[in-house]
């Protein structure tokens, strides 16, 4: 038979039996859709994740726990430091802003801050990092804390008083980074070193060293000699993780490495097993379709089909219903993506790619679940011999 | 009044068939038959229900396959074909008009006359003339080509079963019961298209029948009863 004749029966022969064709490729739609979802984040984060990552673990080792002024100057004296930066993290969350309540990110900075986190100066000025002295009722915001003021109060903050605990501020500058740590919630409140100890918080010890090296090849070699150092300062074991421990970039893309991995492989399961009930059913309603049909492919025969013709059909149908399933499973997809890219527009922790290869893919699995199941009915019905098909009632 | 010509289209030798229950039981249907039909002929199957007649024509007709002797269409041994060109045999030179007609109930009028067509995968003809032209040797009005088949009266619907049995211009027409359930006017019709077609074209027309006024039109007359064949003479 004509391949055009083929397929318009296999589209007539399913639209007579729409409901049941479109509950059959419910489960291809939902496989299909999770194959797509695990083949994109796969795309995503290979092609595009990976530098946001980078950027984000900023600097070469991060040491984190509780480091104390001493701890900071030590590592920040060690030859194979280039540059580091400490921060304390202040968390007030009674932050005022014209009588309006906002609850950024508090912490004061001391160090390199310029060189572990680039910024820009939106506005204003920034004092000086490293000044551990400095005193003054100062602070600086990062531009997400302006844009939460200024839509909630229509008011900017730069050179205005805010209130953080009860204490007086002047709002001095306003910077920009590309890096996410700028991008949770209500944004950041920088404060002096030396202003906020004491007087907002009772912990001098900071949370986290970020440290870039004279050769990052050696981040290894250096996060241990930190490690180590730190431990023996506490009388602790070299390799002991209770109070301190340093983490490299290269381990934080390995953790995220692994959580997509974890999502993909999820992904993999769910859409595997979708694809299976789905093929399955579609299987099922092949069966039960050529059972229906005895006298029709009795008939056929009669007329001329040959064995092939009706495998052809039949398998044609089976295709066409998990292509079918395929198709809206990947515009599913492309949908879920676009709405996904848009609610992590601005936290840029993940892009999902959708491309040309994983369409093709996907569009490959669907029709390989129908040949594959649609084989067994599409031989049963080629098999049919013309006169009990047609004696069939 | 057509030309009977000398070749055997139809020649059976020896041929018995039998059904096999379920556990193995044989079940003897067909007896030791001999029969040989012209081209252009135009034969009756005559018999009493239940005799075989649609057995032996399912066997004619390349259907379904004798347990023993030999069936030889145009000289070709039929027992010896592959499925494939058995579905060749039925899809160019054999057509059938079933009792119960079998027409695809989701298909309009044309698209059930076109379905041989489309498994002729040499036809290089136009299908629109082919489908016209058998609709209307089978004297179906233009006004129903565009209806399904249960908008039709029986006798429409035979027509429409006729049309595709003609549509794939076959050698030989195997018609069982053609006016089983029809009204005497109907089925007068009927077999004067099928006479007609014989005269016409020289198409070899076979008809299985219980119906006794038929042996005043065809040419020849074959009885079977409980599986045996005995020839009785026809108008010729
Ligand atoms: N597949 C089968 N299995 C077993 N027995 C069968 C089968 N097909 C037909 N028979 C038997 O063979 C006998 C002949 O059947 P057939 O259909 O050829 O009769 P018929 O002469 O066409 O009768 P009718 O005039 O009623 O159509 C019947 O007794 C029937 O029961
Ligand atoms: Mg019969």
């Amino acid at each position: 038979m004509k391949t055009h004749f083929l397929i318009s029966e296999s589209f007539q022969a399913l639209r007579s039996n729409f409901l049941r064709s479109f509950l059959t490729i419910i489960g291809i739609v939902v496989g299909i859709f999770s194959v797509t979802a695990m083949l994109a984040l796969g795309e995503g984060l290979s092609s595009n994740v990976m530098d946001r990552f980078s950027s984000f673990a900023s600097g070469d080792l991060s040491v984190s726990g509780e480091i104390t002024y001493t701890d900071y100057s030590w590592i920040d004296e060690q030859a194979y430091i280039s540059k580091s930066l400490a921060t304390l993290s202040v968390g007030r969350s009674d932050v005022i802003a014209f009588g309006t309540d906002f609850s950024p990110t508090t912490q004061s900075v001391v160090g390199d801050y310029e060189d572990l986190q680039s910024y820009e100066i939106v506005e204003g000025e920034v004092f000086d990092w490293s000044d551990v002295d400095f005193t003054e009722s100062v602070v600086v915001v990062s531009d997400g804390f302006a844009d939460s003021v200024l839509e909630e109060t229509s008011q900017t903050v730069l050179n205005q008083t805010i209130t953080i605990g009860g204490q007086k501020f002047t709002v001095i500058g306003v910077i920009e980074s590309s890096s996410m740590l700028f991008t949770r919630g209500d944004g950041i409140v920088i404060l002096p070193y030396a202003r906020s100890v004491g007087t907002l918080t009772n912990s001098k010890n900071f949370s986290s060293v970020a440290v870039l090296l004279e050769d990052s090849t050696y981040f290894e070699i250096a996060g241990q000699h930190i490690l180590k150092s730190l431990n023996a300062s506490r009388q602790l074991a070299e390799d002991s993780e209770e109070i301190f421990s340093v983490e490299t970039s290269q381990s934080f893309i390995e953790t995220a490495q692994e959580t997509v991995g974890m999502i993909s492989t999820f992904l993999g399961i769910v859409g595997g097993i979708a694809l299976f009930v789905g093929g399955i059913g579609t299987m099922n309603m092949m069966l039960t379709t050529v059972t229906e049909r005895t006298k029709e492919i009795g008939l056929r025969k009669a007329v001329g089909a040959r064995d092939r013709d009706i495998l052809l059909q039949i398998l044609i149908e089976s295709v066409v219903l998990t292509s079918l399933g395929g198709l809206i499973g990947i515009l599913l997809s492309l949908g879920a993506a676009k709405i996904a890219n848009n609610i992590f527009a601005d936290s840029d922790i993940i892009t999902i790619i959708i491309n040309g290869q994983v369409i093709a893919l996907a569009a490959f699995v669907a029709v390989a679940v129908g040949v594959l199941f649609g084989l067994y009915p599409a031989r049963n019905a080629s098999k049919l011999q013309p006169v009990d098909a047609l004696r069939s009632e | 009044m057509s030309i009977v010509k000398e070749e055997k289209i139809i020649e059976l030798k020896d041929v018995s068939k039998s059904f096999y229950l379920q556990g193995g039981l044989e079940v003897p249907i067909l007896h030791h038959i001999d029969l040989s039909v012209y081209e252009g002929d135009m034969i009756a199957i005559l018999g009493p229900s239940g005799s075989g007649k649609s057995t032996l024509m399912n066997i004619i007709g390349g259907l379904d396959v004798a347990t023993s002797g030999e069936y030889l269409f145009a000289g070709k041994s039929v027992g010896k074909m592959s499925s494939d060109e058995l579905a060749e045999l039925r899809s160019t030179d054999i057509s059938f008009i079933f009792q119960s007609f079998h027409l695809l109930a989701g298909k309009t009028v044309y698209q059930n006359v076109m379905l041989p067509l489309i498994y002729q995968h040499s036809f290089a003809g136009d299908y629109d003339e082919y489908v016209a032209s058998a609709l209307k040797r089978a004297a179906l009005e233009e006004e129903h080509w565009h209806k399904k088949p249960n908008q039709l009266s029986g006798g429409q619907r035979q027509r429409v079963a006729i049309a595709r049995a003609l549509v794939a211009e076959p050698k030989l027409l195997l018609a069982d019961e053609p006016t089983g359930n029809l009204d005497s006017k109907t089925g007068d019709n009927i077999i004067h298209s099928l006479t007609y077609l014989n005269e016409t074209f020289g198409t070899t027309i076979v008809i299985v029948t219980h119906d006794e006024s038929l042996t005043d039109v065809v040419h020849r007359v074959i009885n079977i009863k409980d599986g045996v064949v005995f020839e009785t003479a026809g108008k010729k």
